[in-house]
């Protein structure tokens, strides 16, 4: 079903809005692993640590969801559709990689607040692993983007079928 | 210029019975990235290079019995 161009513009903006704050969100969170890295105070390891759980559960994952529900509605009510187009393809397999590992790391983001908490500090192997999920999430999420405005062309075999089923019944 | 993105056809004129087009080649490679990535790390799980993953990894032995995430 086609929306209506006020209700595709309504959505297309809450895409728009809800991935630029996942992007924007996972940019805060890199910097306070960062800061974990390059910083051994106590406090400041245990405030960035309580911060990042904060940030992962309130910000990066509701934001993610919010993207990829409204990505989900964009493509099944627009021209585009789901499974049609290569990039539109590739996008939503690339945003459910990035939730469920961004849903699996957060476990272990809070285990590590938990123990920052208590200790003032943590395994740097943590801090390590946290930028490389987060990197990795970001390299991701500029993937899709880059999909988003270029559009890179080519049907899938679905999409064809739905072109040519089109064609012929003008 | 032909109507069906990525036809094989180069006669302009679009015909049904010709072969399905094949992926654009943006697709094949990032296949082949995709598919190199995944062997990477089923590499890395199964030679546990990269050690245990998850909350787990960074409780030391003494804390084992202690702290669960």
């Amino acid at each position: 079903m086609i929306m209506k161009p006020g209700l595709r513009k309504m959505i297309l903006t809450l895409h728009i809005t809800s991935s630029v704050g996942w992007i924007g969100a996972v940019v805060g969170f890199l910097v306070l692993v960062v800061a974990t890295l390059s910083n051994q105070d106590a406090q400041t390891v245990r405030a960035a640590f309580i911060s990042m759980e904060l940030i992962g559960w309130f910000a990066i994952v509701p934001f993610a969801v919010a993207s990829l529900i409204s990505g989900l509605v964009m493509s099944l009510g627009t021209k585009w559709g789901l499974f049609r187009h290569y990039w539109v393809l590739f996008k939503l397999l690339l945003t459910i990689l990035a939730i469920v590992v961004l849903i699996l790391n957060m476990q272990t983001v809070s285990f590590l607040a938990s123990i920052a908490i208590e200790k003032g500090n943590v395994d740097p192997g943590g801090s390590l692993g946290e930028l490389i999920h987060a990197g990795g999430g970001l390299l991701v999420l500029l993937v899709t983007t880059i999909l988003s405005v270029y559009k890179p062309r080519g049907l899938t075999k679905y999409g064809l079928r739905k072109h040519l089923g089109q064609s012929s019944e003008l | 210029m032909n109507k069906i993105p990525n036809s094989n056809s180069d006669n302009g004129v679009r015909s049904t019975e010709d072969r399905p087009p094949s992926a654009p080649r943006w697709v094949k490679v990032s296949g082949i990235i995709v598919i190199i990535l995944v062997l990477l790390l089923a590499i890395l799980k199964i030679t546990g290079i990269g050690g245990n993953h998850g909350p787990g990894r960074h409780i030391s032995p003494t804390e084992q019995g202690v702290k669960q995430p």
